[in-house]
C-alpha cells in the first residue's frame, strides 16, 4: 500500500473504532446508523474515489475500496458500496453529473419511462434495491421505448424490507413520478453488462472485508476459550481449521485487490479478473464461515453475539447479483471463447 | 502475516521477458506433461536453459548468475511450468541448493558449484528424510563424526528425488546430541564411494525418488555447509524457498489447459461452471504467490506465508484433478492427450500435498505464524 492510502486506512479504521462499535451496529439493524453516515461525511470518506472539482474528496477506486473493505470489516450499516463503488462510475459512464449522499443503485429494469411534454413518466417497482430508502438520488434502469436508459430519481415510493444480514433491501415504487429530461440518459446493454461487472466488483471488496474480520474474530476467540484446562488453540485440530480460514481470507483479499486494480487501470482483462475473484470471494464465504461458527460453538451461533454481524452479511452478500455457480459459468464462457490457447496468458494478464 | 503483505506487481521489464521464454518454448521439441519438475529430467533442456541466462537468475554474476530479481525469476518459472516444460534435473539445484551455497557456502563451495548450477549442468538432491524422520525433521539420524580433516557419515535418506541423475546431495546430519543445536548440513558427492542409491518406485512403477544409503561415507571438511550445529536454522531458510514457489500451484496446470480445450466445442453447464472455477482458484492463488515472491525479493522472512500459499496451491493442484476427471473422464479419447494426462495427474496427486512439507505440517506453521 501507498503511505497515502495507509494513511486513509488508518483514518477510517480510527473512525469506525470510535463509530461503529458491535452495539451500534446491533442497533442499526434492520435500518441503517445515520449518525454513523454523518461522520463519515464530515470526515470526507463518502466522497473518496470522486474527484474534487467534481465535488468528491479526490482518490482513486482502489483508495475508495480501501474504505468500503474497512467499512465491511466492521459490519457498518451504511451504503458505502453504492455509494462509492457503485454511483460515482455509473453517474459519469451515463453523463449525470456527481451527486453527493448516500447513494443506491436499482439495476435490474423493473420500471419503465414514458417521454411526454418537458419529462419523463416513471411507472413499475425495482424490487429489493440495497440501501434504496437511504439514498437521497435512486439511480434507476428503465425501459423506454428506444431502448435502455438511466434515471437519477429524487422520489419513490420505499417499502421497506430487510434482507437475512439486517441490511436494507427495499422495494422502489414509481407510480406515475414524473422525472426531467436532463435526469435521464439513454444507456446501452454494454453499460448494462459493465454495471453487472461492477456490482460483482463491489460485492467482492465487501466479502473481503468481512473475511478480514471473520479471521480476527476467530482467531481472537480459540485462544481465549478454556476447555479440558486449556485454550481450545491448544488443540491441534483447531489450529488447523484457524490455519484453513487464514487461507480462505488471504486468498479472496488478494483476488479482490487484483480485481479492483485491473478495474481501476481499465484492463481489458478486468472482466475474468472480476468475476474471477467474485467467485473466489463466495467459496471463502462459504468455507469461512462454517469454520467460524464451527470453533465459537453454541456462543457464536447466539444473537448476542458478534461473529452474526459478518457471518450473515457474508450469506447474504455471497449471492448479491448471482451466486459463485452462475458466475463460474459466465467466466468458463469466456474462457472457451478464448480458447485452451489462451487460458494461461489470462491468467497471467488478468493478473498484476 | 499474509494479510498484511502488500499486492505486488511485475516489473515492466517482466513482460518482455515472458514473451522471450513463450517464443523460447515455441522452438523446444518437448511433450508437455503434468507435474514436470518431478518427473521430467531433461538435462538437455536444462543446459538451454542455462544457456538462455534462465537458470541462476537472481545470483551474482561473479557466480555464474545474471543478477536480475526475483520477480523476473518469478515470471520465468512460471512460464516453463505452465507448458508443462522438463525442468526436473536442474530444479532442485536452482531452487534451493545454490542459494544455500550462496548464502551459506564457503567462497570455494560457491567457485567450485554454482556456475555449472548455472550453466544447467550440475544437479542436486535433497538428503532431508529419513526412514524415522518425515515431518520430524529435526529427528534425523544420519550421523556424522570427525575423521581428521574430514567427515565421515552414516545413515540412511530416504525419498530422495533424482538422486539417482543428480551429482550432489545436501544431507542434514546429525553432529550432536542437541535435537536443533546438534544439526549440520553437507554437500555429498554421490559418486563418493559408500554411497548407494537404490530405486524406490512410485505407485506408477516410476522411478523418480530413491533410498540413498550413505555407508562410512568420507566428506572432506570443506564440504561442510555453513556452521557445524547450524543445520537446522539453514534448513529452515532452504524450506521456504522451496515452498514459496509457482511450482506449488501449477503442477497440473497442463491438465486444467486440456479442460479448456475440451471447452471449445462442449459448452455445457458443467464444464464451463467447472472450467471458470478452477479459473478463478489459479488466478486468485497466483495473486498471493506473487504478493510472497515480491517480499522475497525485498529479502522479507516468508516462512508462514510460503507455508499457507503451499498450502493453498497443492490443495489447488488436486482440485483440478479431481474436478477435470469429473468432466473429462469418459468423454475423451482414451489414447489421446487429455486422457493421458490425466491418468498421469490422478496417480501423481497425491505427492502434491505430502512433498516439501505436508499439508498438516503446513497448517501448524501458519497457525504458529497466527500467533496461536
Ligand atoms: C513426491 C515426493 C518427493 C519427495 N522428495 C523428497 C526429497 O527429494 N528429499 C527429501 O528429503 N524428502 C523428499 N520427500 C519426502 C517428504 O518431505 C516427506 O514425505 C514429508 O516430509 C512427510 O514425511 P513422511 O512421508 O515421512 O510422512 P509422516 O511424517 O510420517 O506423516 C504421515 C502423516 O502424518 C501426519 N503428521 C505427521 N506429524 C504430524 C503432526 N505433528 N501433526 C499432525 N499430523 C502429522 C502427516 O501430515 C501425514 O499426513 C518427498 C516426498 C514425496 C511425496
Amino acid at each position: 500500500m501507498s503511505d497515502e492510502r495507509e494513511l486513509l486506512a488508518g483514518t477510517v479504521t480510527e473512525l469506525l473504532t470510535d463509530h461503529c462499535g458491535s452495539d451500534r451496529v446491533a442497533a442499526a439493524d434492520g435500518g441503517w446508523d445515520e449518525a454513523l453516515w454523518g461522520h463519515l461525511e464530515r470526515a470526507g470518506l463518502t466522497g473518496i474515489g470522486i474527484g474534487e472539482e467534481a465535488g468528491g474528496s479526490g482518490g482513486d477506486l482502489a483508495d475508495a475500496a480501501v474504505v468500503a473493505r474497512l467499512c465491511a470489516s466492521f459490519a457498518a450499516p451504511v451504503p458505502i458500496a453504492p455509494t462509492l463503488l457503485l454511483a460515482p462510475w455509473l453517474r459519469t459512464a451515463a453523463g449525470l453529473g456527481h451527486r453527493a449522499g448516500p447513494a443506491a443503485v436499482a439495476g435490474e429494469p423493473g420500471v419503465t419511462a414514458v417521454r411526454g411534454a418537458g419529462g419523463w413518466t416513471l411507472r413499475g417497482m425495482a424490487r429489493a434495491v440495497p440501501w434504496g430508502r437511504c439514498a437521497t438520488g435512486v439511480l434507476v434502469l428503465v425501459s423506454t421505448a428506444e431502448g435502455l436508459a438511466l434515471v437519477d430519481a429524487d422520489e419513490a415510493v420505499v417499502e421497506p424490507g430487510v434482507n437475512a444480514a439486517g441490511e436494507p433491501a427495499d422495494t422502489l415504487r414509481f407510480d406515475g413520478i414524473r422525472v426531467p429530461d436532463e435526469m435521464v440518459r439513454p444507456v446501452t446493454t454494454d453499460l448494462l453488462e459493465e454495471l453487472r461487472l461492477r456490482r460483482a466488483l463491489a460485492t467482492t471488496v465487501m466479502l473481503a472485508g468481512a473475511l478480514d474480520r471473520v479471521l480476527e474474530l476467530t482467531r481472537r476467540y480459540v485462544g481465549e476459550r478454556v476447555q479440558f484446562g486449556k485454550p481450545i488453540s491448544s488443540f491441534q485440530l483447531v489450529k488447523q481449521k484457524v490455519a484453513v480460514l487464514a487461507g480462505e481470507a488471504a486468498v479472496a483479499g488478494a483476488a479482490a485487490d487484483a480485481a479492483v486494480l485491473a478495474v481501476a487501470e481499465g484492463s481489458t482483462d478486468a472482466a475474468p479478473a472480476v468475476l474471477a475473484a467474485r467467485v473466489r470471494a463466495a467459496r471463502s464465504a462459504t468455507a469461512a464461515t462454517a469454520i467460524a461458527h464451527q470453533l465459537h460453538g453454541a456462543l457464536g451461533f447466539t444473537r448476542e453475539h458478534r461473529l452474526q454481524h459478518f457471518t450473515r452479511r457474508l450469506w447474504v452478500w455471497r449471492d448479491e447479483g448471482g451466486t459463485e455457480g452462475g458466475f463460474q459459468e459466465e467466466l468458463g464462457r469466456v474462457l472457451a471463447e478464448r480458447g485452451a490457447a489462451d487460458f494461461w496468458p489470462t491468467v497471467v494478464r488478468a493478473g498484476t | 502475516m499474509v494479510l498484511a503483505l502488500p499486492p505486488t506487481r511485475l516489473p515492466e521489464s517482466a513482460e518482455s521477458l515472458r514473451a522471450e521464454v513463450r517464443q523460447f518454448l515455441t522452438e523446444q521439441d518437448f511433450v508437455p506433461g503434468v507435474d514436470t519438475w518431478l518427473s521430467s529430467f531433461d538435462p538437455e533442456f536444462s543446459r538451454r536453459l542455462g544457456e538462455r541466462g534462465w537458470l541462476g537468475m537472481t545470483w551474482p554474476k561473479r557466480y555464474g548468475g545474471h543478477e536480475r530479481s526475483a520477480l523476473e525469476r518469478f515470471v520465468v518459472i512460471e512460464e516453463l511450468l505452465a507448458a508443462g516444460a522438463p525442468v526436473a534435473a536442474h530444479w532442485v539445484a536452482d531452487r534451493q541448493s545454490a542459494p544455500s551455497l550462496l548464502r551459506f557456502g564457503t567462497e570455494g563451495q560457491r567457485q567450485k558449484l554454482v556456475p555449472a548450477i548455472a550453466r544447467g549442468e550440475c544437479y542436486f538432491a535433497i538428503g532431508m528424510s529419513e526412514p524415522d524422520s518425515g515431518s520430524d525433521l529435526a529427528s534425523v539420524r544420519t550421523k556424522a563424526t570427525r575423521d581428521g580433516d574430514g567427515w565421515r557419515l552414516d545413515g540412511t535418506k530416504v525419498w530422495t528425488s533424482g538422486a539417482h541423475h543428480c551429482h550432489y546431495m545436501i544431507a542434514l546430519c546429525r553432529t550432536g546430541p542437541d535435537r536443533h543445536g546438534g544439526l549440520t548440513q553437507f554437500v555429498v558427492d554421490l559418486a563418493a564411494p559408500g554411497v548407494q542409491i537404490r530405486p524406490i518406485e512410485l505407485l506408477t512403477g516410476e522411478h523418480h525418488f530413491n533410498e540413498v544409503v550413505l555407508d562410512n561415507v568420507y566428506v572432506p571438511g570443506d564440504q561442510l555447509l555453513g556452521t557445524e550445529g547450524d543445520g537446522w536454522k539453514q534448513v529452515t531458510s532452504e524450506l521456504a524457498n522451496e515452498r514459496s514457489g509457482p511450482e506449488r500451484i501449477l503442477s497440473t496446470a497442463q491438465l486444467l489447459i486440456e479442460l479448456a480445450r475440451y471447452a471449445e466445442t462442449a459448452r455445457d453447464t458443467r464444464t464451463l461452471a467447472t472450467l471458470g472455477g478452477l479459473f478463478a482458484q489459479m488466478w486468485s492463488i497466483r495473486q498471493l504467490s506473487l504478493r510472497v515472491a515480491g517480499a522475497l525479493d525485498r529479502g522479507a522472512s516468508v516462512e508462514v506465508e510460503a507455508a499457507l500459499v503451499k498450502d493453498l496451491g497443492t490443495r489447488f493442484e488436486q482440485e483440478v484433478v479431481d474436478a477435470v476427471r469429473v468432466v473429462l473422464a469418459g468423454n475423451v479419447d482414451p489414447d489421446g492427450r487429455a486422457a493421458a494426462l490425466l491418468t498421469h495427474a490422478v496417480l501423481h496427486s497425491p505427492g502434491f500435498t505430502l512433498r516439501g512439507g505436508t499439508t498438516e505440517i503446513l497448517g501448524v506453521i501458519v497457525a504458529r505464524g497466527l500467533g496461536l
